[in-house]
This record gives structure tokens, C-alpha cells and sequence, in this order.
């Protein structure tokens, strides 16, 4: 038996991150920049914080450092306790991104160098959410770095 | 900055915080007659009414929760602020005496379907939306996990933080939690872990519940104190902020925070009501996770920053000690209803400065600060003194 074709992946919600199947590039968190200020703000926003003038879109894929940590000790239907990472991670531009991580508790490392990675939404169950056409959904997240 | 004159909390009432009450308008009722009868007022004296509940059922209608009270054809107005919705609640109560435009108001908070979400334990059956994936149960395990990588503070530590709450409550009859031993360092570290470091006896207990403060200006308060041979409890500072930026500000997920906002809110509190935080007897915050009572210490000016760990080994916020934290429980143990807990906390207040909580007491208490956050968020702050009916502190 030949093995299934990957399914085809969407993001959970709009206008946070560029999925591939989708967009046709990424993954890549959508952000939004102001000149006035010099910073970099995310998600997306309609106007500068501070200034409240113009910003334009950026696309932010680089490596991150991880601020903090933890992990929720979720529990499955069938009783079983699953560690589900929860991170912030702190990008070279500047925002500081809350977002699920993966791994398991002893990966993590404050300090650590994170990459932007998409990570499949799932169910009670454990198996991943699909959309009408049955395509993933996925939302953005951050993963440790492999080592090289 | 404009002083607050002439407000005074005249009653406060409650209905037990339990995992599943009765309805919105018994719960309402109870805590609204109780709050009039403590100040010797009856319904038809109410000049308006602020309304905090957290509108997850569409059939808890506030307005018909007031209207068991009575039908007076009162203003009433629904007030919401996540968290923070029973504090913003009574600061409508306290601006709209502060005003000149009612002599009396009331501030009815009632918190049913368990309350606040902190946790989510267990995985969504439908897809949640982004921001749904990131709830403050996350949110505080990264401050405390945080904390421990920049200060050294251990789990033991948080651990004492939340036995001590638990050992409050057992001093409060209408707390949701109250054990029938002491709850020791060992306990709370043995239940299940919610989000690490944080387990079940460190976090927030969710709960139905309602609590109400009625306040008024100064004629009216004297008259009902001097009747009671009881001192006036006068609201000194009223103060509510939402989030400015900063390095590191997060926007997306559960934000209730980020710390400076404490520290500011605080400091305006301060300055209006002319005191210092050396000068509070007793202090109410926004405890959902025991980090958060480490935080704020530091944020309210009560040590230095990294200084809180010691005051809590010393027992210095433990009722006793010399700046107690959380008289009632805090919503570790007394509960966090969502809209009844910031009124919760002036019902504590008002009990301690009148000298009447009992075994909660602290020991000749005459200022208090209470302080909660609101997921989103905002930061409210109030400041109470206990003065005579004479005039006199």
C-alpha cells in the first residue's frame, strides 16, 4: 500500500499567519509595522498604538528566544493526561508572540532559539480538526530549533 | 488629579460563593437585601444601580435580577470588565455619589455557570478561535515560570502563597473553599497540575455566587453610622486603566497584564487618596494564580522588585502579619464568580475597616487597598479609610 497524500492545510483563522497551500508562501506571522515608532506590532493591526498613524504589513519568519514557557496538563476522553506547550517568544523584530509549542516538558529552555513552525489544531480525540473540504486547520507555533 | 469627596460604603452583603447556586435572581436577592439591610436602608432609597455579571447565559437578564428587589423604576445599567467586572461595577456606584447626582448607589455583582474560564482542560470539541487557544491559566504559568528563571522563586513558595489563602477562607463562611484542616505547603503541591508550576489548590476556585456594596454621600452615611455606632468607611481613590505599551507587550491570547499596568494604576490610587502603600493595613489583588500575589507586592510599591518571596516567608502577608494579603481567601479560595469577586473583596474591606470580620480580622485595620485585573485588559484600583463618625480617622 502506497501511503495517502498529505492533506492540504488552512489556517484556523485568517489573517494571522501565511499557510502554503493557501497563500502560496510562508509559514510567516502577518504583522504590522509602524515607521513613527520603529516598532513591529502583532497580530495585525489597523493603526499605530502609539502614534495612531499608518502601518504598513510585514511577514516575519525568523527565529525567535523563547521569554517563557509552561505547558496545560490536558486531559483526553479516555482519561489520559497529554502536556500541551504554551510559549512566548520574543522575535528579532520585536513583538513578543504567545503561541502553542511543541515538544514536551524538558525541551524547553528559557533563552532557547525557536522557529516558526504550523501545527495542526486538534480535537478531544487528538486527531487533528478538518475543515468542510477536509483540509487541515492549522494554526501558527514555535519549536526549538534542531540543532545542525 | 480630582480627590474623591463625600463617598461612603454604607452596606455590603454577599451570597456563599458554591459550585452550583440557585438562580441568578435568588443569589442577586440575597446579596442585595443583605447589603440594604447592613446599611439600614431599604430599596426604594437606591438612586440607581450598576449591574456586574459576566453574560455567558443570554437568560441571566441583569435587570430583572434587580427588579426582585423591588420594582422602583431605578436606572440600572449592566457593567462588564472580564475580571475586574465587580470592581468596575462599584466604581460606577462610587462616580456616580462622587457626582453630586444621587445621594445613594448600589453595586450588584452576581457570577453563575462556574465562572471565569481559566483553564481549559480539556481540548475544544468545536475549533476555537485563535485567541481561544491561549487562555490565563497559560498565560500566568509563563510569569511564574518566568519568575523562577529571574528571582529563583520555588514552587514551595508558590505553594505557601495558596495554603495561606485556603487557611483565610477557613475564617469566611461564604467562601467557596474551606477546608476542614489546615492546608499545608505538601497539599497543594500534591493536587493535579493545571499549567505548570500551577496546580488545582493554586488556582482561581470558580464558583456561582453574588455579592453587593451600596454606597452613599456623606449625610446620608453619618446618619446610618451614627444610628449603628459604627465608623464610616469613605472611598479615598477610584481608579481604572487599560493597557499603554511597551517592550515586550503581548497582544494576542489571554493578556491580564502586563505588570507596569498594576504599577501605575496603583500609583494614580495612591496619589488621590494622598497615602502611601506603607500606610495600608490590608490588601486585596488579583490572585487567581499565586505569582500574581508575588507581582503585586512588588507593583504596589510594598518591597522592591525580586523582595516579595522574602516578605512571604516571613508570614508578613499572612493574616497576623504586618501587611496580610487576601483576608477572605482571595480568589484562590474565597472564589472568583467573575461578577460578583471585586465586590467581594469591598465586602471584606468594609468588614475589617468597621472592625466587624471576626475571626478575618486584622488587628486595628484602617486603610485597604483592593486591586483586580480584567483579562484584556484593565486594572482597577480602589483605596478605602476607615473614619469616624465624628469626622475623626
Amino acid at each position: 500500500m502506497g501511503s495517502e497524500p498529505p492533506r492540504r492545510q488552512v489556517a484556523l483563522e485568517a489573517g494571522y499567519v501565511l499557510v502554503p497551500d493557501q497563500d502560496g508562501r510562508g509559514p510567516a506571522l502577518l504583522a504590522s509595522h509602524s515607521q513613527a515608532t520603529g516598532d513591529t506590532y502583532f497580530p495585525r493591526r489597523s493603526c499605530c498604538p502609539v502614534t495612531f498613524g499608518p502601518v504598513e504589513e510585514v511577514e516575519l519568519s525568523a527565529p525567535g528566544e523563547l521569554y517563557s514557557w509552561t505547558y496545560i496538563a490536558q486531559r483526553r476522553p479516555d482519561g489520559t493526561v497529554v502536556p500541551v506547550g504554551v510559549g512566548q517568544v520574543d522575535l528579532p523584530e520585536g513583538p513578543r508572540i504567545q503561541a502553542p509549542l511543541a515538544g514536551v516538558p524538558g525541551d524547553w529552555e528559557i533563552g532557547m532559539a525557536m522557529e516558526l513552525e504550523l501545527t495542526p489544531v486538534l480535537d478531544p480525540s487528538g486527531a487533528p480538526f478538518l475543515d468542510a473540504d477536509g483540509a487541515e486547520m492549522v494554526t501558527f507555533g514555535f519549536r526549538p530549533v534542531a540543532a545542525p | 488629579m480630582t480627590t474623591l469627596d463625600d463617598v461612603y460604603v454604607v452596606g455590603v452583603g454577599m451570597h456563599p460563593i458554591v459550585a452550583r447556586g440557585p438562580s441568578v435572581k435568588v443569589m442577586g436577592y440575597v446579596a442585595g437585601s443583605e447589603a440594604l439591610a447592613d446599611a439600614g436602608l431599604r430599596f426604594d432609597q437606591v438612586d440607581c444601580v450598576y449591574h456586574g455579571y459576566r453574560p455567558v447565559d443570554p437568560s441571566v437578564q441583569g435587570t430583572a435580577v434587580v427588579k426582585e428587589l423591588g420594582l422602583t423604576g431605578v436606572p440600572v445599567t449592566q457593567v462588564e470588565n472580564a475580571s475586574a467586572t465587580g470592581s468596575a461595577a462599584f466604581r460606577e456606584a462610587v462616580l456616580a455619589v462622587a457626582s453630586g447626582r444621587v445621594a445613594v448607589a448600589m453595586a450588584l455583582g452576581v457570577g453563575q455557570q462556574g465562572g471565569a474560564n481559566l483553564v481549559a482542560t480539556e481540548a475544544a470539541a468545536t475549533p476555537p478561535s485563535v485567541e481561544e487557544q491561549l487562555l490565563p491559566a497559560a498565560y500566568f504559568g509563563m510569569w511564574a515560570v518566568r519568575r523562577m528563571h529571574d528571582v529563583g522563586t520555588t514552587v514551595e513558595t508558590y505553594a505557601a502563597i495558596a495554603a495561606k489563602n485556603w487557611n483565610h477562607a477557613r475564617h469566611n463562611p461564604y467562601a467557596r473553599r474551606r477546608a476542614d484542616h489546615t492546608v499545608t505547603v505538601e497539599e497543594v503541591l500534591a493536587s493535579r497540575l493545571i499549567a505548570h508550576p500551577h496546580t488545582s489548590m493554586m488556582s482561581a476556585a470558580t464558583g456561582d455566587g453574588a455579592a453587593c456594596v451600596v454606597v452613599a454621600r456623606r449625610d446620608v452615611a453619618r446618619r446610618l453610622a451614627v444610628d449603628r455606632g459604627r465608623p464610616l468607611v469613605r472611598v479615598t481613590a477610584s481608579q481604572l486603566a487599560s493597557e499603554s505599551y511597551g517592550p515586550g507587550h503581548v497582544f494576542l491570547g489571554a493578556v491580564v497584564g502586563p505588570p507596569q499596568l498594576t504599577r501605575t494604576t496603583a500609583a494614580a490610587a495612591f496619589e488621590q487618596a494622598g497615602v502611601g502603600p506603607g500606610d495600608l493595613s490590608l490588601v486585596h489583588v488579583h490572585d487567581a494564580f499565586p505569582v500574581e500575589e508575588l507581582l503585586y507586592m512588588e507593583t504596589l510599591g510594598l518591597c522592591g522588585d525580586g523582595e516579595a518571596d522574602g516578605l512571604v516567608a516571613e508570614g508578613a502577608t499572612t493574616l497576623g502579619g504586618r501587611i496580610p494579603f487576601s483576608t477572605d481567601g482571595g480568589l484562590i479560595a474565597r472564589g472568583h464568580p467573575v461578577g460578583p469577586t471585586g465586590l467581594a473583596q469591598i465586602w471584606d474591606v468594609t468588614q475589617q475597616l468597621r472592625g466587624e470580620a471576626g475571626a478575618r480580622q486584622v488587628e486595628g485595620a484602617r486603610l485597604a487597598l483592593a486591586h483586580l485585573m480584567g483579562a484584556g485588559s484593565v486594572c482597577a484600583v480602589h483605596i478605602l479609610e476607615r473614619v469616624s463618625a465624628q469626622g475623626r480617622p
